[in-house]
């Protein structure tokens, strides 16, 4: 391994790891208002976390394929999916706003919806 | 004569990236890493790029990417590898051109999986319409450099082998 070897790995990882961390401290919000569904780039379904009081499955079926998602009070997964990877499955649960679990062979993006900013009060 | 010769050695290198494209597509994802994977079929890119130059090696690229996408089932997938491929091995030709011998196989090796990811990441970005999957990117670029890093290292070893045995090839007209 040469020194511009070295270079090259410290810098893609050096990156990685600090875009790894924005993301997750500025990107992802604390807890998620609603859940997106969308299929091909068009939404499908939406729920608001605060209307579901047990675990509510989902079914989606479309022309892509077919997926089963489980909604609790505040969180999200696949429990079932047709695609051959299962990789949407064994993402397992989302509960941050902007996370999301994508099914990339039935085109499905399942993502959390942070709260508007909204506020709390002023003071002057 | 030296055409004929050429072929054959295209041929192969497309069989060699296309069987380990579909060993690959059985070796198990234990975690949760979409579009992570070791990227083995990148070393016969990688040694075409080296021994051939850059318009074999998209040939040898695309068409493994095809085959592999027909052959382990996943034709919804072939898009995203197929960029992918093409993607990376016009950053691996690049980085070669420009910075080889400083940087070795392994460097090369790393930035082609690091533009596999980015073109991949890209694709889904554009077919699902939505660029929130970059959030992805980190990840994979972690996964990638070490996956990339073992891939440059078989991909040296590999190298010296085929070296020799083009050049005795060459000397004897083809025959062995």
């Amino acid at each position: 391994m040469t020194k511009g070897d070295k270079i090259i790995i410290v810098l893609v990882m050096g990156i990685s790891f600090i875009s790894m961390f924005l993301v997750n401290t500025l990107f992802y919000g604390t807890a998620g208002k609603s859940i997106v569904i969308e299929v091909d780039g068009e939404l499908y379904a939406k729920y608001n976390f605060n209307e579901i009081t047990s675990a509510k499955h989902v079914e989606i079926r479309t022309q892509y394929g077919y997926n089963k998602i489980e909604i609790e009070s505040n969180r999200v997964r696949v429990v079932e999916a047709d695609c051959p990877d299962q990789l949407d499955v064994l993402a397992g649960w989302i509960d941050k706003a902007n996370q999301m679990i994508v099914c990339l062979p039935n085109r499905v993006v399942i993502r959390i919806e942070g709260e508007a900013e909204e506020l709390d009060g002023v003071a002057y | 004569m030296k055409n004929t010769f050429k072929i054959v050695y295209i041929a192969m290198l497309i069989a060699i990236g296309l069987v380990l494209h579909i060993i690959e597509s059985y070796i198990p994802v234990m975690v949760s890493l979409p579009g992570a994977k070791l990227g083995l079929a990148n070393i016969a890119s990688l040694l075409t790029v080296v021994v051939f130059g850059p318009a074999t090696a998209f040939v040898v690229s695309a068409v493994r990417a095809l085959l592999g996408g027909l052959l382990t089932g996943g034709v919804s997938s072939i898009p995203y590898s197929l960029n992918g491929a093409l993607f990376s091995t016009l950053i691996m030709w690049l980085v070669y051109r420009t910075l080889y011998p400083k940087v070795s196989l392994i460097g090369i090796s790393v930035l082609g999986a690091a533009a596999h990811n980015i073109a991949q990441i890209f694709t889904a970005s554009v077919i699902l319409g939505n660029f929130g999957l970059f959030t992805y990117l980190p990840v994979l670029g972690i996964v990638g450099t070490i996956t990339g890093y073992f891939i440059g290292l078989t991909a040296n070893y590999a190298l010296g082998t085929l070296k020799v045995s083009i050049q005795t090839q060459r000397k004897n007209g083809g025959k062995t």
